[in-house]
């Protein structure tokens, strides 16, 4: 979805062929092929942007006004918000407990979604292309059912799982009262997550696996190329866009999410407190809208620069 | 003597075979003892939840990995509405604002994925390019200016609060996967139905339409699913009337104030989730191909 780049481009060269190709006998010069005409395609596109720029985007742009000020859950600046200037930009800025967000929040990022989802979902593709499948479906299901189970539900199953007293986990282990949370709250967390989102990675290169010629791994084979080199040489050349289109949409999603919240709520002492997760204690638990305002438009912009990146990275490909 | 060597040849000839087929087998049966355990790693939790959900209350914590002290009353307590808990009415909201999003996001998605794939107009690509933008905005920095937006309307505790903003959500996306979808549907299409006779609008409902179909209906399964499992700006923006099942299952209250009531919350997470097991069981291939499809292209 996000190769619009890529998309747009072959599509815009495809359409230029056939546009040379039917000048002849119809007047699509200006691509209206269904004869919709622009003012119904106008009213056509117009309820989904208007939703979607009312309450996606607009909402965006505002907590950079909203970051401006003294805005407040409750009290008087609830009612009254007033403009304190750059000072939340500022105080984000030069908060040890933003900074150290943010570095959690790469280290959430590298562990569970770059190296945990990706790697493990590749793992699980490629041992998929070798058996029978029935095998490989039941273990989509499975994997699947971990993916779509809601968040509130998967949490709770996690925390029956890491329980100090009783936990699943201590139990069949025998680890004693081993607080796993409390103990090793980034890493429950980077295994969580990698848990939940493994899902897309696994089904995005398993039809990226499909797509390798089989030949060309025959061949390979004959030539005595071991495993690693049969992945370096043969099959990673042919997935590379997969592999960047899937670390660019799991970072972004992982980046997001807020799940690990239910978890272990940001603590203890700020340990697993990733962006979301502090943005969400600073608006709503402590009621510094302002404040939290101003961290969502920063943490926004960095979306935008992954993405933007993503998208330069697409394009120099394609040229 | 002849004899001799072709016994001597097959002999050496055979110990490697049975060692490279020994070898195959071994490799073949250490991936499915992969397989096995990455369905036990995404399993155990799951499992869990229902060996606890139909456990006796006085059993919680008792660790036979099996079906113990199986009994249905977690269901009925899930249910009842003694201690505040309102999961019954949770449930059923769920249900309407899942449904409800899910067909105004797709009539709505439809007829713009369809403009937006037929039309060539200027700022297109700025259009699309928009539409995805704003799929990447994080969820919780938007809870607070949509707090503002809806307190403003007094809409706090109402539908409309859950629904516009799940439709809102899973659109771009939506708008994106139709799009890529009506590319690949060939333009003589309408061509030869207007040549038919068709008007326009016929030639959308007859053809376009039945061939669009599937396409349509994965995405209303990932919509609906969205949706089903939104908790944050639930959590922020309903009250006990139009509280969602996510949200009813993270403030579950039990019989004792401190004591997490384990064996309920395994219970309802338990009923919220076989809606979900049972789409995927029956839709698998549709929900595979309809989330790699448009990634993939």
């Amino acid at each position: 979805m996000s190769e619009i780049d890529a998309d747009a481009a072959a599509s815009q060269k495809l359409r230029k062929s056939e546009r040379v190709k039917r000048k002849g006998n119809r007047t699509s010069e200006d691509g209206d092929s269904a004869g919709l005409g622009k003012g119904r395609a106008a009213a056509f596109v117009a309820p989904a942007m208007l939703l979607i720029a009312i309450f996606l985007v607009f909402p965006a742009l505002w907590t950079l006004y909203l970051g401006l000020t003294n805005y407040r859950l409750t009290g008087f600046a609830a009612t009254h918000p007033r403009f304190v200037g750059i000072d939340n930009y500022v105080n984000a800025l030069t908060d040890s407990r933003f900074l150290n967000s943010l570095g959690l929040t790469l280290l959430f990022v590298l562990g569970s979604a770059v190296i945990g989802q990706s790697v493990l979902g590749f793992a699980i593709a490629w041992m998929m292309t070798r058996v029978r499948k029935g095998v490989k479906s039941v273990v989509e299901f499975f994997v699947l059912l971990a993916w779509i189970v809601p968040s509130s539900v998967s949490t709770f199953l996690w925390l029956a799982l890491l329980d100090r007293n009783n936990g699943t986990l201590n139990t069949l282990f025998g680890t004693g009262t081993t607080a796993w949370l409390l103990q090793f709250p980034m890493q429950s967390i980077i295994v969580f997550n990698t848990w939940v989102g493994t899902a897309f990675s696994m089904l995005l290169f398993s039809s990226a696996l499909g797509a390798v010629p089989p030949t060309q791994l025959e061949s390979s084979k004959i030539a005595g190329a071991g495993a690693w080199a049969q992945l370096r040489d043969v099959i990673f050349p042919h997935i590379r866009s997969h592999v960047l289109t899937n670390t660019i949409l799991i970072t972004l999603w992982t980046f997001n999410t807020f799940t690990p919240y239910l978890l272990t709520a940001g603590g203890p002492d700020h340990r697993s407190e990733i962006l979301p997760v502090y943005i969400y204690r600073l608006a709503l638990s402590e009621g510094s809208l302002g404040q939290g305002s101003a961290v969502s438009l920063i943490m926004i912009l960095i979306n935008l620069v992954i993405a933007l990146v993503y998208l330069r990275i697409l394009r120099e490909k394609k040229s | 003597m002849t004899a001799a060597t072709a016994t001597r040849l097959s002999a050496t000839d055979s110990a490697p075979k049975t060692k490279a087929r020994n070898r195959q087998r071994w490799a073949s049966s250490r991936t499915y003892i992969s397989a096995a355990i990455i369905v036990l790693w995404c399993l155990l939790p799951a499992y869990w939840m229902m060996v606890t959900a139909f456990r006796d209350v006085g059993y919680t914590f008792d660790a036979t990995p099996f079906f113990t002290h199986v009994t249905m009353d977690n269901f009925v307590t899930a249910f009842s509405t003694d201690l505040g808990n309102h999961f019954g009415r949770a449930l059923l909201n769920s249900l309407i604002i899942g449904i409800v999003s899910t067909v105004i996001a797709l009539v709505v998605g439809v007829f713009a994925a369809y403009a937006l794939a037929r039309l060539n107009f200027r700022g297109k690509f700025l259009v699309l390019g928009f539409i995805l933008g704003a799929s990447m905005f994080p969820g919780v920095a938007l809870v607070t200016p949509l707090f503002q937006l809806f307190t403003d309307l007094s809409w706090i505790g109402t539908y409309q609060a859950l629904i516009i903003p799940d439709i809102s959500f899973v659109l771009p996306l939506t708008v994106y996967t139709l799009t890529s979808f009506f590319r690949e549907m060939p333009w003589e299409l309408e061509e030869a139905a207007r040549i038919d006779g068709c008007t326009q609008g016929q030639a959308f409902r007859k053809v376009i339409m039945p061939l669009a179909a599937p396409a349509v209906f994965t995405t209303a399964i990932l919509a609906f699913i969205s949706a089903w499992n939104e908790y944050l700006i639930a959590s922020q923006l309903s009250n006990d009337a139009t509280q969602t099942v996510t949200v009813a299952i993270a403030s579950f209250a039990g019989a004792q104030p401190h004591q997490e009531p384990y064996t309920t919350v395994m219970a309802a997470g338990t009923i919220v989730t076989i809606p979900l097991v049972i789409m995927v069981l029956v839709f698998q291939r549709k929900i595979v191909a309809g989330l790699t499809a448009g990634a993939v292209k």
